[in-house]
């Protein structure tokens, strides 16, 4: 009779029990920092014994490692990027732009990067933030929705994303040199009416660097 | 679910991360929670991670831990945390139905072979049921050994030699 291997033993541990259900669960945060590297030792052991024993924390734990793999991921895809700068890239702290498959480049974009080793661009976006919002209040026509946003100094152009409500990317503009953006229409066709949708603009700088802005809403017809 | 962003519609938000982000962390949480929950769970994960996501934005992203970290890595901690703490509402939910309409037959079903790798595994000395554990949760030699602040030689004595133990165990019970 032949145990089974470690693949099969992974499978079955992972298996769940709809009425094994635990009260005493670390909060998920806990887990994610254990996940991190971030508590001690005792912490983390006591974290994983739990998980040996409780199916929602087992999940979350694979859940927390997915997420930093994914992150990781990123991290050596955007390296590709010129623009961005290039830092640490630990886990869940990339470090690095984002994106470089055209994909990725679409629904992508910043460096983020663990806050001891941040470089000069990094540095830019932890600073006060200078792009706000110049929109006032109230509903646009949902074929003339425009986005106005405070100018940058010294910035060369600008990038606009806009998301839905659900968070699904509508529309991208890329190289705006003004500071102001109408949504084409038709990005918005699938949304509801009346729609509320997000939008964030992008500047880029002479050197390379990159400032966001924080993320505004806009009320559509 | 109604909608209440915190922001209102001229007014920056001041303390959240930009747009693409949050598409970011989204669809990695999507992929993250229909490879590793059950399949009922993984099959309402749009629904668990849209709930998620616009909690964390009406919640706001505060100052990051102390302004320091960034808004990404916040972001995602944030969601993960109210991911999880949705995928723990609703299971412990399902729990309760399923506890309602088992029979006490069914409750009595014997132990499968999940609950024999974990009664084998309390059996094993702590540090090769923590390298144990963590592989079997699908953690790699480094992930463990940045977990448990090992080095990688360790996890992989701990893991050969908990592997090895645990098979033997679960032989003595008839595990095949």
């Amino acid at each position: 009779m032949s145990a089974p291997d470690s693949e099969q033993l992974a499978e079955q541990f992972r298996q769940t029990d709809p009425k094994r259900v635990r009260t005493d669960c670390p909060p998920a945060d806990r887990i994610w920092e254990a996940v991190a590297g971030e508590l001690s030792p005792e912490a983390v052991r006591q974290i994983v014994e739990h998980t040996a024993q409780c199916m929602d924390c087992s999940i979350a734990w694979r859940v927390a490692l997915e997420v930093g793999r994914e992150t990781e991921s990123d991290g050596r895809v955007a390296s590709l990027r010129p623009l961005r700068s290039r830092a640490a890239r630990s886990f869940l702290f990339p470090g690095v732009g984002l994106a470089a498959a055209a994909i990725a480049v679409l629904l992508l974009r910043g460096p983020w990067t663990h806050p001891d080793r941040r470089g000069p661009v990094e540095a830019e976006r932890g600073s006060k933030r200078s792009l706000v919002s110049l929109n006032a209040p109230g509903t646009q026509p949902r074929n003339a929705v425009v986005l106005r946003w405070s100018p940058l100094p010294g910035a060369e152009r600008y990038s606009v994303t806009v998301l839905s409500s659900s968070l699904d990317v509508l529309h991208r503009a890329f190289g705006l040199s003004t500071t102001e953006f109408r949504i084409p229409p038709e990005s918005l066709s699938g949304q509801p009416s009346p729609a509320r949708v997000l939008w964030s603009v992008e500047a880029t700088l002479p050197g390379g660097g990159v400032i966001d802005s924080d993320v505004f809403t806009v009320d559509v017809e | 679910m109604e909608w209440q962003p915190r922001l209102a519609a001229a007014q920056p938000a001041t303390d959240v991360a930009p747009a693409d982000s949050w598409a970011r962390v989204r669809n990695v949480l999507l992929r993250a929670v229909a490879k590793h929950c059950p399949s009922d769970l993984a099959s309402l994960r749009e629904d668990l991670v849209q709930t998620a996501l616009l909690k964390v934005l009406e919640r706001g992203m505060g100052d990051g831990g102390g302004g320091e970290a960034s808004r990404a890595s916040y972001l995602r901690k944030m969601a993960f945390t109210v991911v999880i703490d949705e995928l723990r509402r609703k299971r412990r939910q399902d729990a309760q139905r399923v506890a309602l309409a088992a029979s006490p037959e069914s409750q009595a079903a014997p132990p499968d072979v999940g609950f024999a790798i974990r009664e084998c595994l309390e059996r094993l000395p702590e540090p090769r049921r923590m390298a144990v554990t963590l592989y079997l949760q699908g953690s790699r030699t480094s992930e463990t050994a940045r977990a448990l602040k090992w080095k990688e030689k360790r996890v992989e004595n701990m893991l050969y030699r908990g592997l090895d133990e645990l098979r033997q165990c679960l032989g003595s019970k008839g595990v095949e």
